[in-house]
């Protein structure tokens, strides 16, 4: 059976908005299951970047793709998680991540991570160890930083823990990945979830 | 008219038939080549979209009197608080609230307050469906007095607590310019 997917739309208010909606999506070649004032259903919405081409041209029309408030939640952590990656800053004390995320956005990390596994269906714990590896990553072939620095920086407890931790993402060594990743060029690959 | 997306399809028929558009607003178009104007015709095809041409004077009013209501409703804001609405549509209407409202109850049936009420309920349902504000913020927003006020009206209009009506799968929004239907 082809995929479904029911979409909250902000801002449409008539007749004529849902006559619009629904010209829209089938001019991107998708079909409309159901629609009503707020939310339209569509079939054939295989993954996130269909729904991105549909947010976009409803925006172009004064529409907007309303988010429920756990993926709004989700997105923002995911975007202050990469904030304080990208941040490059050496703590004077180890950082601690879900820690910070709860300064953040000030909320209590419990509520936090609940929500963040309701929208995204992975626990956040996997999903910040996910970033940070990636950071690694990148930092092992872009800098020219030694692993315990690496390994201090992104807040793991030793080399031994990063290395450990890298091994079980990757089935590579630090050492290993920064010989045959160090030469060529190298791009982050921003961790996505499977479930959308 | 009552949106956007109105303008953009009512530009779009008219293009359609040839005739060019030099502005638009709620309500109104004006175009520049007159002499492609058939009027049966363009009413035919946005009576297709849902509009009607007006063709006397007092519906003519009468839709103006719509549509300032309902962007009295929806741009409910800081501005239009200061005024009572009373005051805010004898300013742009610059007529005397008096004979606009004898008007409009003669012509539709029911008063301006009761239009007024109703447009109102359509923009906390919708407010509602968003789930982005509480009911203080949304009565705060709507120029209610409190959430408290807001909900009683509310009931007494839907039958349904806001709540219940959050909570009710498919929810039965009316189209703008459908709400007296």
């Amino acid at each position: 059976m082809e995929k479904e997917k029911t979409i909250l739309v902000k801002g449409m208010v008539c007749d004529r908005c849902i006559q619009v909606v629904t010209q829209l999506i089938n001019n991107l070649g998708l079909e409309v299951r159901d629609i009503s004032l707020g939310s339209v259903t569509v079939v054939g919405v295989p993954n996130r970047v269909s729904i991105k081409i549909v947010e976009k041209v409803l925006a172009e029309k004064g529409l907007q793709v309303l988010e429920d408030r756990n993926t709004a939640l989700a997105n923002k952590v995911k975007q202050v998680l990469n904030e304080l990656l990208d941040q490059d800053r050496v703590y004077e004390m180890r950082p601690k991540y879900s820690k910070l995320i709860s300064e953040k956005l000030d909320m209590p990390y419990a509520t936090i991570k609940s929500l963040f596994l309701y929208a995204e269906g992975m626990t956040l714990e996997k999903y910040i160890i996910h970033q940070r590896l990636e950071k690694a990553k990148e930092l092992m072939v872009c800098t020219s930083f030694t692993f315990t620095e690496i390994a201090y920086i992104l807040g793991f407890s030793s080399l031994q823990h990063l290395s450990n931790q890298f091994k079980e993402m990757t089935g590579l060594s630090p050492s290993y990945f920064r010989k045959i990743k160090g030469s060529g060029e190298y791009a982050v690959t921003h961790h996505e979830t499977k479930n959308n | 008219m009552v949106c956007d997306r109105c303008k953009q399809v009512v530009r779009d028929e008219l293009e359609h038939l040839g005739v060019s558009v030099r502005s638009i607003r709620l309500g109104e178009v004006e175009v520049i080549n007159e002499e492609n104007l058939e009027e049966d015709v363009i009413a035919q095809r946005l009576q297709h979209r849902g509009f009607e041409l007006l063709r006397n004077e007092q519906d003519w009013q009468i839709e103006k009197i719509k549509r300032t209501i309902i962007l009295f409703v929806q741009e409910s804001n800081a501005a239009a608080a200061q005024l009572t609405f009373s005051h805010y549509l004898q300013q742009m209407l610059c007529t005397d609230y008096r004979s606009v409202s004898a008007l409009f109850s003669r012509m539709e049936g029911v008063t301006i307050e009761r239009y007024l009420i109703l447009q109102r309920m359509e923009k906390v349902k919708e407010l509602l469906t968003y789930d982005e504000l509480t009911m203080g913020q949304i009565a705060e927003r709507m120029n209610y007095r409190n959430s408290a006020h807001l909900s009683t009206q509310f009931k007494k209009e839907t039958g349904m607590t806001p709540s219940q009506f959050k909570k009710q799968e498919g929810t039965p929004r009316k189209s703008l310019d459908k709400v007296l239907s």
